[in-house]
């Protein structure tokens, strides 16, 4: 290494580790290894040494990060938003409706010289569909409507339909939108770990740990030194759920946090006495696509449920923790 | 109070809250008032949205006035919108996440009495201040407006674009006097010279939807908005050609009866304060921006964070 970059490799070194210290991080200086780059030019490049972003790391350690004595814990909220329109309460479903009669009712005539060519397909299409609309309307106002009243319409509404052709009406069958079911097979079975369900609704991962008390919760594990909060999460959910999910971490901010105190037989017994407590940090990504892997190793079990089903699943103090969190949609 | 004259009080002092609705005086002054605003280009605007606010039918508002404004189109609500759905209950909770700054950097003030030159004639730009994470950019209107040359030589040429705007939008538009002449074009002051429309709400988000999942995909070559995109206010521009015209499903179908294609801009218009937020908000609605291979964007001048979160396009196909 020539001595311009040895003096620089020093230089980011001590500032590097000067920031740590100001930080209060009660952390060893983990070793900065550079790797030798060779440039011919007088002029030094300058050395890409960003702390924040380890990605291109420089540093690696799988110690704990531990603040004030706190485990700092990264935790996922992992959220599958909405697929389709919300269902409509009863009062909206008639005032739409409603609203549609008057806006056909108080609209401008349909110029229909101006948009169909004179014998078109288009125009005999759409003359279908009006005689069909004219025969809805007329059935259901034959009740209210005299004898005579629904006769015309009628008459008018069959003379339409002796111009469209048999090839017509299977060409506007054909060309009909199909809806899907708004209610799928897993909404049916309750298949409390598809992502299917309840499309209206936002579905959140919990995971079933191993162990009687706290089973369920988010998917969780501690952050090491020198990774951020989006790294810690990405890791960990890799490690409890498997790399097979499309995922998108919304920002780089948590959403909420978890503090919680350890038992005092569980400080006594672990390594690390100095640690009493942690602090679950949540950060929000979303899912687009593949499912959770159970490897029965830290995870035995895992659910995509709503916010208000999530209260039959985890701890009571846990979900007063992180309702506010989750979304009412 | 027995000769009482409604030309010797002046108009705006005039506090109609205190007079009863049986003073014969109360019509009339509510007459002269609205002829008075009516005069005044932004007190017309102002008063017109305030009256459509507060009654939704015209008669009634004829009846206070006594004079017919413009005819607004009832507004008819007939289901839910899909892209307003979706920032609420997507995109409004992401964008407070992803745009939350812990701490805003301290930016450069400019001392009193210091006069900063700049090039070309240029001021100043006052520095938007600092949003706070409870506001979060929203959509508030978007205008289609169109420009005719050839309406110079003949105000009727104006008709295809005014056509062709009403197709798109659904709405008629209003039509664009030119507020002063420019001889070298053999513009007068006063000329019809383009139309505009400004949709809000549910016909607005109706548009942005048509716009990004039918018109744009369909766009020859366009590589989307770029990168710097905004006008350092929170608000978005993009233009059209011709050709853009026949690509939306209005027109699509009877291209030939409009004589002449025309070129139109849309502005959205947000409330952010800043480019970024405003270009993080349209990427919420699947609009499709410019990507370069480095990260963070410095184009702004009062750029107050330079860090970006280089993340994918926060898009849900």
């Amino acid at each position: 290494m020539s001595s311009i970059l040895r003096t620089q490799v020093l230089r980011t070194a001590v500032r590097s580790l000067a920031t740590a210290t100001r930080s209060q991080i009660q952390v060893t200086p983990a070793r900065l290894t550079v790797a030798a780059r060779s440039y011919t030019s007088a002029a030094p490049a300058p050395l890409k040494s960003n702390i924040s972003t380890t990605s291109s790391a420089v540093v690696s350690s799988t110690k704990d990060l531990i603040i004030n004595s706190q485990r700092i814990i990264a935790g996922a909220v992992v959220s599958r938003q909405p697929l389709i329109l919300r269902d409509l309460t009863p009062f909206e479903k008639e005032y739409f409706l409603y609203q549609k009669n008057l806006e056909r009712d108080h609209a401008a005539a349909f110029g229909a010289e101006f948009y169909f060519k004179k014998g078109s397909v288009a125009e005999r299409r759409w003359k279908q569909q009006e005689a069909e609309r004219l025969a809805a309307a007329s059935g259901a106002s034959s009740t209210s409507t005299g004898a005579k009243g629904s006769k015309s319409s009628k008459g008018a509404a069959e003379a339409v339909q002796d111009e469209i052709t048999e090839e017509d009406r299977v060409a506007a069958l054909e060309a009909k939108i199909q809806f899907n079911d708004r209610i799928t097979d897993a909404d049916r079975k309750n298949d409390i770990r598809s992502l299917e369900r309840a499309l209206a609704r936002t579905l959140y991962l919990i995971v079933k740990k191993p162990r009687e008390q706290h089973a369920w919760q988010f998917p969780q594990g501690g952050v090491r030194v020198c990774e951020n909060l989006q790294e810690a999460t990405g890791r960990e959910l890799s490690e409890e759920c498997g790399s097979n999910m499309d995922l998108w971490f919304v920002g780089r901010v948590p959403i909420g946090h978890y503090q919680y105190n350890f038992p005092k037989d569980f400080v006594a017994k672990s390594s690390n006495t100095a640690v009493k407590g942690a602090k679950v940090f949540f950060m929000k990504a979303h899912i687009f696509a593949g499912q959770v892997q159970v490897d029965n190793k830290e995870i035995v079990d895992f659910a995509w449920v709503t916010k208000q089903e999530m209260k039959d699943y985890v701890a009571p103090e846990y979900y007063d923790a992180v309702k506010d969190m989750l979304s009412d949609f | 109070m027995s000769s009482f004259r409604i030309r010797s009080v002046p108009v705006r002092a005039f506090d109609l809250g205190l007079l009863p609705k049986s003073s014969p005086i109360y019509h009339a002054a509510l007459q002269i008032r609205a002829k008075s605003t009516a005069a005044a280009a932004e007190g017309s605007l102002r008063s017109n949205e305030l009256r459509r606010k507060q009654c939704n039918n015209n008669q009634s508002s004829e009846a206070l006035t006594g004079n017919t404004t413009l005819a607004q189109a009832p507004i008819y609500t007939t289901g839910l919108s899909r892209l307003r759905e979706h920032y609420t209950t997507s995109i409004q909770e992401d964008i407070m996440i992803t745009s939350y700054r812990h701490h805003h950097k301290q930016k450069k003030q400019i001392p009193e009495g210091v006069k900063v030159e700049l090039r070309g004639n240029k001021h100043v730009k006052p520095s938007p201040r600092a949003s706070s994470s409870t506001e979060i950019p929203e959509l508030v209107k978007i205008d289609v407006h169109c420009m005719m040359k050839e309406a110079i030589t003949s105000k009727y040429n104006l008709l295809s674009g005014v056509m062709a705007i009403q197709s798109i939008t659904g709405e008629t538009p209003e039509i664009i006097f030119a507020k002063k002449g420019v001889h070298n074009w053999k513009l007068r002051k006063g000329m019809p010279i383009g139309c505009r429309v400004t949709l809000k709400g549910d016909k607005m988000y109706q548009f942005l939807d048509k716009l990004v999942e039918v018109v744009l995909p369909k766009m020859k070559e366009w590589p989307g908005l770029p990168e710097g995109s905004g006008d350092g206010t929170g608000n978005i521009g993009m233009g059209f050609p011709p050709s853009a015209l026949s690509l939306f499903p209005e027109i699509e179908s009877n291209f030939d009866m409009y004589p002449r294609m025309t070129g139109f801009d849309i502005t959205f218009n947000t409330t952010a304060y800043t480019n970024m937020d405003a270009r993080l908000l349209m990427s919420g609605f699947n609009m499709p921006f410019q990507r370069s291979n480095t990260g963070a964007v410095r184009k702004e001048p009062s750029a107050g964070e330079t860090k970006k979160a280089d993340h994918s396009n926060p898009v849900d196909a």
